[in-house]
């Protein structure tokens, strides 16, 4: 198991050079000059330039390369180039609301998609087996955004049952954490939660049609225990599996939300930085999600031999 | 499944844990703290570095100026205390207040506010025209410091009193003397009514400031930017939220106390609201500019084109919406000015679409593709962009409309090249400017005639230059001082650096029941602010 | 031979003719017919948008701007005075041939790709690296980066679309692949002497086809789902272009004042992807032998 681990740890890195080097290159070859941004309105050329010598931006891109290399051998994700704050405490004050909102997403969707997907499979072919998948899909088909104004519309204006937009800290009080996450949780974990659905109910419908599942049945065993027992957890492979890969989906949900909602997370910062074109922070942030999204992956896999003990490493 | 168990007893150790080490929720002094949403974030901190608005409104927090505009416009003295010009008005001598301190408590002295001055100057227009004609700028001593000319300037003290980019506002002597091609490295230390939070900054989301209790005011009530700067609240938010329904629904539940620029399309819903007031906070002129080194727009005929196709109503109800959001101006200088004048201003004030066609074929327009940059993130400059496209195609021009984002424009408008020399090069891009400067043709740099050296566009016009220079040694109310008005207007007129398209306004919402005192001025003043 | 009685069907059902195959059939999938039709008139919307639209989309008549739905402009216009109804329509263009033609060039990249990581070894393992490293960023981002940083153009939202879609049409393969590799007619074809495109074309890429259709309506889906959140963000289709997606953005702020402008075209988007997604899943239920034998 630990050689795995470390196998897979290895295997990482390549993956991440291949990220290193395809973000570095995309945000310099494109158009798009963040000198002049920064500059402002009523800059003059003179300006701009002086400011793009400053930046280090106009070195020849091989030469920016080696000591963006050289910084991030150091553990260093270099400075943003419109705050000058470094990217890593950048990032470290965004993380928390998008991690909350991920994790909190992740709580709802599982929570309630895959309890709706063995109902599905168990019912196969019934109308509830087709109104759970409607439902699930039709989840998947509304844009973000929409439902987002939607909810906001409904709860926060309507009702005013719920605040409109921001993040407080888990810090400052679980009540307010929970009420500032609900309405964001629910607009992304729609989309998160049909996947989910519909791959439940695929996986254990499979297994419910297996020869050994029969052969329970043919034993005697009654239902519940036949689903509880055996099925389940032969099913939890692919589900477990599509919620690592939904973890991708989530990622650009988050940013259309954090949007919405004006929470000040890491996706924002991200779009933020594109449409600045602040090459540190784009680099720095594409890195860490990079990492991240392996090492969920990697926590996948490894979960794996709780559910079947056949899956050996 | 044991596994599963000491899984989810660990889990729910965890939840339980962490609910049980969330401190009691402190009761915080939520009357005196003050949330505003600004337009846009706040991200760079050196006012003398970049002429973005917002890092000028910072300024306006966090540092303090020698002189401030008061309402009727007139320059008045705010950190200075007296000053004395020679009679034969080439010296003047500036004497500090007393108790001026910067944030660390230590003292402003006059060799600060020399090397503020001298470093504004190397950035701002204005500024570059009073240092053009100084000898010489030294500190006298802590409290006094002397400016020689080497020939009278009348806009010196109004230059000094500058309200919008660049703002000459004073820093430390360690911050001020370094180069303002970078931006300065150290704390932001000023000597404003507030204090920057450093350790709360989070760019791209929040930006406090906090009362600083040193501040001495002066003793004359607030007017304008000028007066006594008196804080009654402890501490300022600005918070950022780009979702402008969102940010209308916070101001309705009371989530955030003001917004500086709601889009037009909000103001009926903010005017329904009993809660919600609005204010006035400026007067926007939309301007289109064609790039004068790019055929056919270095042939003026072309341009008087752009004029003479341009209906101001047509424009300004794509900009604004409704009537009383806008109205026609067809002075270059703003209307309700000081400067206003419609001299020369036929072409602009009988829009013809057919006379247009005509002058670009006198221009010498084959057909090439015209190329229009419009940023789709910027919702008035994108209506006036579509507007002029739609213009253009009627009387037949070739339009290649390039949509694009507000950085993307930014980018590439400083590319003299026409396109069809440099696919990044452009023909017409719009933008606008506030009232502030359409008040001071001298520090606004889109209406800068001096060819190689001006604003994107190029505009070339030697006599609008010269007529523009002569007017500030002239004193106004007199007749000269009209007749130079007219001379510079003419010229501009018929030059045409650009093309102005009529005025809207801008208004700022907030909470009336909760804030009051609120100055009406285009940056938003939070001193003399009260909130309940 | 008389017809047989629904009761004895099920046991002859290869007995059944045409028609009443196709009406069993609908009996047993009304989602999958539902989604069908309402793509299938969502296609015709868009095929005959020059003829069924009432303005022109890209006229301004600012005079007339933020009307609610009603007699001339069936769903009201918008902060131009564009008439949002021609504005949708045409708006189904640009969503559902970004979908088709992102669903299929990953589809065609992603089989080629799938096939030969599959099949050479050697290969193999560069190539699942590189995927694992494009599948690493995450969708959204990387179509953004790509997006705002090059020009807003279709051609560069498909591409944008198509490079974070093309690894996971890789991996299915892929695994289709690996499975039927050690199968004995591979063996057997290769002993008859069949080299390595013919073994890829005739023998393996037919059975990938099932999995890849499903997949391909997934994708289509997610490309104009995506395309649509793009834009939202500002980065999709250039604005003079409509797309549902960018009339949905244009029209944000408006939610409270004029929200029919956000209504239309999400619901055109929503009833899009949904009945792409039940096509989908009703192919998928067909095409895997076991659960057809329950679904005819």
């Amino acid at each position: 198991m630990l050689s795995y681990i470390l196998r897979r740890t290895l295997a990482m890195l390549p993956v991440m050079g291949i990220v290193v080097v395809f973000v570095f290159l995309l945000v310099r070859i494109a158009p798009g000059d963040p000198a002049a941004i920064i500059a402002g309105d009523y800059a003059t050329p003179d300006t701009i330039q002086k400011i793009r010598v400053g930046l280090g931006l106009d070195k020849p891109i091989h030469v920016q390369f080696r000591i963006y290399l050289a910084s991030l051998a150091r553990g260093d994700l270099g400075r943003s180039l419109h705050s000058g704050l470094p990217v890593s405490q950048l990032i470290l004050q965004r993380v928390e609301p998008t991690v909350a909102l991920a994790l909190s997403t992740l709580a709802f969707a599982v929570l309630l998609a895959v309890p709706l997907g063995i109902l599905a499979a168990w019912k196969a072919g019934s109308l509830i087996d087709r109104a759970v998948m409607v439902f699930a899909v039709g989840g998947f088909s509304i844009p973000i955004f929409w439902l987002g104004f939607l909810l906001i519309y409904v709860f926060s204006i309507r009702l005013d049952l719920l605040p409109v937009q921001g993040y407080v800290s888990f810090r400052e009080g679980l009540i307010p954490f929970a009420r500032h996450l609900v309405l964001p949780t629910v607009a992304l974990g729609m989309v998160y939660m049909a996947l989910l659905a519909r791959i439940t109910r695929a996986s254990v419908l499979e297994v419910l049609q297996s020869d050994y599942i029969r052969t329970a049945y043919a034993k005697g065993a009654r239902p519940p225990a036949v689903l509880f027992a055996h099925a389940l957890k032969n099913a939890a492979v692919p589900v477990v599996t599509t919620i690592g890969v939904g973890f991708a989906l989530l990622i650009g949900g988050v940013v259309i939300t954090e949007s919405v909602f004006a929470l000040p997370g890491l996706g924002r910062l991200t779009v933020d930085a594109v449409l600045q074109r602040d090459y540190s922070i784009i680099q720095g942030v594409t890195l860490i999600f990079a990492l991240v999204y392996a090492v969920v992956n990697l926590v996948v896999d490894l979960s794996y031999t709780l559910f079947d003990p056949r899956i050996r490493y | 499944m044991r596994t599963g168990r000491i899984v989810m007893g660990f889990l729910a150790l965890l939840i339980v844990g962490w609910v049980v080490s969330s401190p009691p929720v402190v009761g915080q002094a939520e009357a005196q703290t003050v949330r505003a949403v600004m337009l846009p974030e706040v991200k760079y901190l050196d006012p003398h570095y970049t002429t973005a608005d917002i890092t000028q409104q910072h300024g306006y927090m966090v540092f303090d100026t020698l002189f401030a505009l008061d309402e009727k416009g007139q320059p008045q003295p705010q950190m200075v205390d007296t000053y004395r010009l020679s009679a034969d008005k080439l010296t003047y001598t500036f004497t500090l207040r007393d108790g001026l301190k910067w944030h660390d408590s230590k003292p402003v002295r006059a060799a600060d506010c020399v090397a503020s001055i001298k470093r504004w100057a190397m950035k701002d227009a204005a500024g570059q025209k009073l240092m053009a004609r100084a000898a010489s700028l030294e500190a006298v001593n802590d409290k006094t410091f002397v400016l020689k000319l080497k020939e009278p300037y009348g806009l010196t003290i109004r230059a000094l009193a500058k309200e919008y980019s660049y703002v000459p506002f004073m820093l430390p002597e360690r911050l001020a003397v370094q180069d303002p091609s970078k931006p300065f490295e150290g704390d932001v230390i000023g000597s404003g009514p507030f204090m920057f939070a450093a350790n709360e900054w989070v760019p791209g989301a929040k930006t406090v400031y906090l009362k600083f209790k040193e501040y001495v005011p002066r003793k004359e009530p607030s007017s304008y930017y000028a007066g006594g700067k008196v804080v009654n609240i402890d501490r300022v938010e600005f918070i950022v939220i780009t979702d402008q329904s969102t940010a209308v629904a916070a101001l309705e539940k009371g989530e955030v106390d003001y917004i500086q620029r709601p889009q037009v399309d909000q103001w009926p819903l903010l005017r329904k609201n009993p809660n919600i007031g609005m204010y006035r906070a400026d007067i926007y002129q939309m301007q289109i500019h064609p790039n004068h080194l790019a055929p056919p727009f270095d042939n003026v005929k072309a341009r008087q084109a752009l004029m003479v196709m341009a209906n101001q109503e047509e424009y300004l109800r794509a900009i604004a919406g409704d009537p009383q959001n806008f109205r026609t101006c067809y002075s270059y200088l703003g209307c309700g000015g000081w400067l206003e004048t419609d001299a020369g201003a036929e072409l602009l004030k009988k829009p013809d679409l057919e006379r247009a066609k005509q002058l670009f074929a006198e221009a010498g327009y084959k057909g090439e593709k015209i190329v229009v940059m419009a940023p789709s993130d910027f919702p008035t400059i994108n209506a006036a962009s579509l507007t002029t496209a739609a213009l253009l195609r009627k009387i037949g021009v070739n339009v290649d409309l390039q949509a694009m984002d507000w950085g993307t424009l930014v980018s590439r408008r400083p590319v003299k090249d026409p396109p069809s020399k440099n696919p990044a090069g452009w023909h017409i891009f719009h933008t606008t400017s506030g009232y502030a400067a359409l008040k001071d043709p001298w520090g606004h740099a889109n209406i800068s005639t001096a060819c190689d050296k001006a604003w994107f566009g190029w505009a070339c016009s030697p006599r609008a230059t010269k007529a523009l220079d002569e007017l500030a040694d002239l004193s106004p109310g007199t007749d000269a001082f009209k007749k130079g008005l007219t001379e510079y207007h003419s010229a501009l007129m018929e030059d045409i650096p650009y093309v102005p398209l009529g005025e809207f306004f801008a208004y700022a919402a907030y909470r009336k029941d909760r804030l009051s005192g609120i100055i009406d001025a285009p940056y938003t003043v939070f001193w003399n602010m009260t909130k309940k | 031979m008389p017809e047989p009685s629904p009761e004895l069907a099920f046991i002859h059902y290869d007995a059944l003719t045409p028609g009443q195959k196709a009406r069993r059939f609908a009996r047993r999938n009304p989602t999958m017919i539902a989604g069908g039709l309402l793509l299938l008139l969502m296609g015709m919307l868009a095929i005959g948008a020059p003829v069924l639209h009432t303005v022109d989309p890209v006229d301004m008549n600012p005079i007339e701007r933020l009307k609610p739905p009603g007699a001339g402009h069936w769903f009201g216009t918008d902060m131009y005075g564009r008439d949002s109804y021609s504005r949708v329509i045409y708006g189904a263009r640009i969503s559902l041939v970004v979908g088709l033609v992102v669903a299929l060039v990953t589809s065609v990249i992603g089989l080629a790709i799938g096939l030969v990581s599959g099949f050479v070894r050697r290969l193999d393992n560069v190539l699942m690296r590189a995927m694992d490293g494009i599948m690493a960023l995450p969708d959204l981002l990387l179509a953004i980066s790509f997006v705002a940083l090059t020009k807003a153009s279709v051609r560069n939202v498909i591409i944008a679309l198509v490079i974070p879609q093309t690894p996971r049409v890789v991996r299915l393969v892929r695994s289709i692949v690996l499975t039927l590799r050690e199968q004995p007619f591979i063996e057997a074809a290769q002993a008859m002497g069949a080299r390595l495109p013919r073994l890829l074309l005739r023998h393996l890429l037919p059975n990938t086809l099932a999995a890849l259709i499903v997949q391909g309506t997934y994708v289509m889906a997610s490309a104009v789902l995506i395309e649509a959140g793009l834009s939202f963000l500002g980065a999709g289709t250039p604005p003079e272009i409509p797309s549902w997606g960018n009339i949905m953005a244009e029209a944000r702020s408006f939610v409270r004042v004029a929200f029919w402008l956000l209504l239309f075209p999400g619901l055109f988007l929503a009833t899009t992807v949904l009945s792409i997604n039940l096509v989908g899943d009703g192919l998928r239920d067909l095409l895997d032998p076991r659960l057809a034998r329950r679904m005819r």
